[in-house]
């Protein structure tokens, strides 16, 4: 391990013990493959596939920054939920643009890896690893960011996470995918826009809904039948 | 079924073809006159041209009224090609950030899509500057300033294609991004960069 690992993983004993252990036991994910970048940077290769740019991982990180995707988070005012940490450039990037910044990483040998590569204890304070959706509980909206080769290389884990993410979309963002439709202001009356709507796969279900309701439909009974049908 | 080239009728029973691409391979393969390419095709009284590649194949011979192809030399084409190449290089390399942003963003349907047209492009303008050099008769290795000769630029745009399809088969996008970005773009740069002294070289 080179010199960052001890120094990330003090500054992550700061705010999570526990993980912190679990790191230092992890062991590196096998078939990782660390190269030096044109620009002298290390980057990473794991079965074959790149997880950042072989010229400049940075630069493409920070070109991250302006994806729709990240440009969304900052106007609704979300968290991003990294998916995928890799060794770890994008996000970095992000908490220089955010106050918090989830990570979501299925195998901590990767965690291991990323803090022996790249300094993380500047960002540590406002970066925060994820291990199950019930953490998220006492978090307000969060956007999840994928990865795009993490993803590959954990595709189950993904899925899992956008269907807990997906389910638990707030009633703040429910209205805006429904403000095409009438009635929604009477069906989200009772919700509290900051809080997460507990109400599994009904979101899914709207998305799932394309075009206006037809005459004599109403929001209230469509609804109705999208969570019997998710039921 | 009426069909001429500049002007000339042909005997349609001598064009073989169920479609209008097949019956065009077969006019340009056999019935050509010599040193000359299809410059313009003229279907049903209007211009033809493919929106996809290969949508000719879509037109079936029956429905096809009149064929009018008119023709024009290599020179002709050539001399087309110099002066409008900046261009055509111009934009392919805008379509380019496009598309590794696409592939860095894991939006690799979309991006393949605009890749394989991308790809159809080059290969289109490459065999196309082949043409031009053979045709004008430009010198292949001979220096214009710091941009090195064709025929080393040529050879190093087949290094990166090669490399581009190898790692296309990988799947490996974000490879495939850099390769786009930081290989092909500036070799495509250079290439553009070239057209004026070769057009100069020109008699």
């Amino acid at each position: 391990m080179n010199r960052f690992f001890e120094q990330n993983l003090n500054k992550l004993s700061e705010f999570d013990p526990e993980l912190a252990e679990t790191v230092r036991k992890a062991a590196v994910p096998a078939q990782t493959l660390i190269l030096t970048a044109r620009n002298g940077r290390p980057t990473l290769a794991v079965n074959g596939v790149t997880l950042h740019s072989r010229v400049d991982p940075e630069a493409e990180a920070e070109a991250l920054l302006e994806s729709a995707l990240i440009l969304e988070a900052k106007t609704k005012g979300l968290i991003p939920a990294l998916f995928g940490l890799g060794l770890g450039y994008q996000a970095l990037a992000l908490v220089r643009s955010f106050a918090l910044v989830l990570v979501i990483e299925p195998d901590p040998g990767m965690v291991k890896l990323a803090f022996s590569r790249l300094d993380f204890t500047q960002a540590l304070s406002r970066l925060r690893f994820m291990n199950a959706p019930s953490a998220l509980d006492q978090l307000p909206a969060v956007l999840l960011t994928p990865h795009p080769p993490s993803v590959r290389l954990h595709q189950q884990a993904f899925h899992f996470w956008v269907e807990r993410l997906e389910a638990r979309r707030p009633a703040g963002e429910l209205k805006k995918i429904l403000a095409d439709l009438a009635g929604w202001e009477e069906l989200l009356g009772g919700f509290d826009p900051t809080r997460p709507v507990n109400l599994p796969g009904l979101v899914q279900a709207v998305h799932r809904r394309t075009g206006p309701l037809s005459e004599g439909e109403t929001l209230v009974l469509l609804l109705h039948e999208l969570t019997m049908t998710e039921k | 079924m009426l069909i001429s080239i500049d002007g000339r009728p042909m005997e349609e029973s001598l064009i073989s073809g169920d479609n209008l691409e097949d019956i065009l391979s077969d006019l340009t393969e056999n019935h050509m006159p010599p040193n000359k390419i299809v410059g313009e095709v003229l279907l049903n009284g209007r211009t033809y041209t493919e929106d996809l590649p290969h949508a000719a194949v879509e037109v079936p011979r029956t429905d096809i009224e009149s064929l009018v192809l008119v023709t024009l030399s290599s020179e002709d084409i050539a001399r087309h090609f110099l002066d409008n190449g900046q261009n055509i290089l111009g934009s392919m390399l805008d379509s380019l950030p496009k598309i590794t942003e696409l592939f860095r963003l894991g939006d690799e349907t979309e991006a393949n899509e605009h890749y394989l047209r991308f790809l159809e492009s080059l290969h289109l303008t490459v065999s196309l500057l082949e043409k031009v050099i053979q045709v004008m008769d430009i010198p292949y290795d001979v220096s214009i300033g710091e941009l090195g000769s064709i025929e080393g630029r040529l050879g190093w745009l087949a290094e990166i294609t090669t490399q581009l399809l190898r790692i296309q088969e990988e799947n490996d996008w974000i490879y495939l991004a850099d390769v786009l970005e930081y290989e092909l773009t500036p070799e495509l740069e250079t290439l553009r960069d070239m057209l004026p002294d070769m057009k100069s070289r020109i008699h």
